[in-house]
């Protein structure tokens, strides 16, 4: 009985489940047949391993030729020129130059036209009234003094034979350009709720500098109204709006604005010729006017 | 440039380096793309299909080298007949999905 109970098991048990731990093959072959597949694993690993690595790094330089690839045809298509061979429409054309030429995208260029023409017309207008009030009050041809009471503190002739008047013209001018540009920066300040704008520029600021002082050299004193239409005009916040609108035009706008900021950039990191240039400007205008003045106390000393 | 239109079509359908997502962005428009672009792109993912190729066919050719060599040392240790058979579907299982994966992992 023994016997047939073992034979029905024999050949067909080749371990035995004991509970816990690791069951042990009783089997030679199989263990011998499992040390052998999992050495077989290692190699497959062994050769896998490796080219799926390699893999890898194609597909990420694949991907990275595709990139370049895009890049190159943005790039040759980034041009408006090279856009405009393909839509032909003009308008757009001159859209998309305007904004390769100015570096970004400006929407409302007909609104900032008129918005900075009215600006410069009012800051103008300004400097007008300014010189007109100076003009028929303290510097009328028959006022002969500035003062208070006895004190004389300013005389003045109808000849202006010592240059006090035009002194006093000067300086008026560049007090009243400079209320005008603090007005217009505190209009920018209350509008933008910023504290650190301004709306007059360095390059604006200097030109009107020169320009006043220029204007008041070149222009013949018994030209009153070119005189006061040039004093209204070159004042700072004109100047500004001045080049904001011609700025807001299309294309060649976009030139003008590369050109307002490039002398703003210079100025304001005090390097190129432009602030020298202004220097020299300045100090020659002044120098020029005073040799003026020598020379008509010297015609007059010898005459 | 109609050629030039279903050879893009095809490298992006078939590319082995896309995932679906990305197919259906290219191939949405393909009339949109400039020329040149489509037939650049077309031979970059026919070129990498090509390498995926053949890296699949070198892994499986050296993976079946490998099961050639296991089968002999199985016959070199008399392993019973049940036991390498299992032993050799289970290799080959094994052998066809790591074939794949080392192509395109």
């Amino acid at each position: 009985m023994a016997e047939n109970y073992s034979q029905q098991y024999r050949g067909k048990v080749s371990h035995v489940y004991l509970g816990e731990g690791k069951a042990e093959s009783l089997n030679p072959e199989v263990k011998k047949a499992d040390t052998l597949y999992n050495k077989h694993m290692q190699e497959l690993f062994d050769i896998v391993a490796p080219e799926a690595a390699a893999e890898r790094i194609d597909a990420v330089n694949t991907q990275g030729d595709i990139a370049v690839k895009t890049a190159e045809v943005l790039r040759g298509k980034s041009t408006a020129w090279q856009q405009y061979k393909e839509h032909k429409n003009i308008k757009q054309f001159i859209n998309d130059l305007d904004t390769e030429w100015r570096g970004r995208e400006l929407p409302h260029k007909l609104e900032r036209f008129l918005l900075f023409s009215v600006m410069g017309g009012f800051y103008s207008g300004l400097d007008f009234a300014t010189d007109f009030v100076a003009d028929t009050t303290f510097l009328r041809k028959d006022v002969g003094r500035l003062g208070v009471g006895k004190l004389t503190l300013v005389s003045l002739d109808d000849t202006d034979s010592n240059g006090n008047r035009k002194a006093l013209k000067a300086g008026w001018e560049m007090l009243s350009d400079k209320l005008i540009s603090m007005f217009s920066d505190k209009s920018v300040k209350e509008a933008t709720n910023r504290d650190d704008v301004e709306f007059v520029s360095p390059i604006s600021d200097a030109l009107a500098s020169v320009g006043n002082v220029i204007a008041s050299i070149a222009t013949p004193s018994e030209k009153r109204g070119v005189a006061r239409f040039l004093n209204a005009v070159i004042n700072p916040g004109t100047i500004e709006a001045g080049f904001r609108s011609i700025a807001a035009i299309p294309v060649v706008g976009a030139k003008v604005e590369n050109m307002y900021i490039a002398l703003n950039k210079q100025l304001l990191k005090g390097e190129g010729v432009l602030p020298y240039g202004f220097e020299v400007a300045l100090s020659m205008l002044a120098a020029k006017e005073s040799q003026k003045k020598n020379v008509e106390l010297i015609k007059e000393h010898v005459g | 440039m109609k050629h030039d239109i279903s050879d893009f079509i095809h490298a992006v359908s078939h590319s082995k380096l896309l995932n679906r997502e990305q197919k259906r962005e290219l191939l949405e428009h393909p009339e949109a793309l400039p020329e040149l672009y489509r037939m650049e792109l077309a031979i970059v993912l026919h070129k990498y299909d090509e390498r995926a190729r053949m890296r699949e066919d070198e892994v499986r050719n050296r993976m079946e080298e490998a099961t050639k060599r296991f089968v002999k040392d199985l016959d070199r240790h008399n392993i019973p007949d049940d036991v390498k058979s299992e032993l050799l579907e289970k290799s080959h299982k094994h052998v066809a999905s790591l074939a794949r994966q080392a192509a395109t992992s």
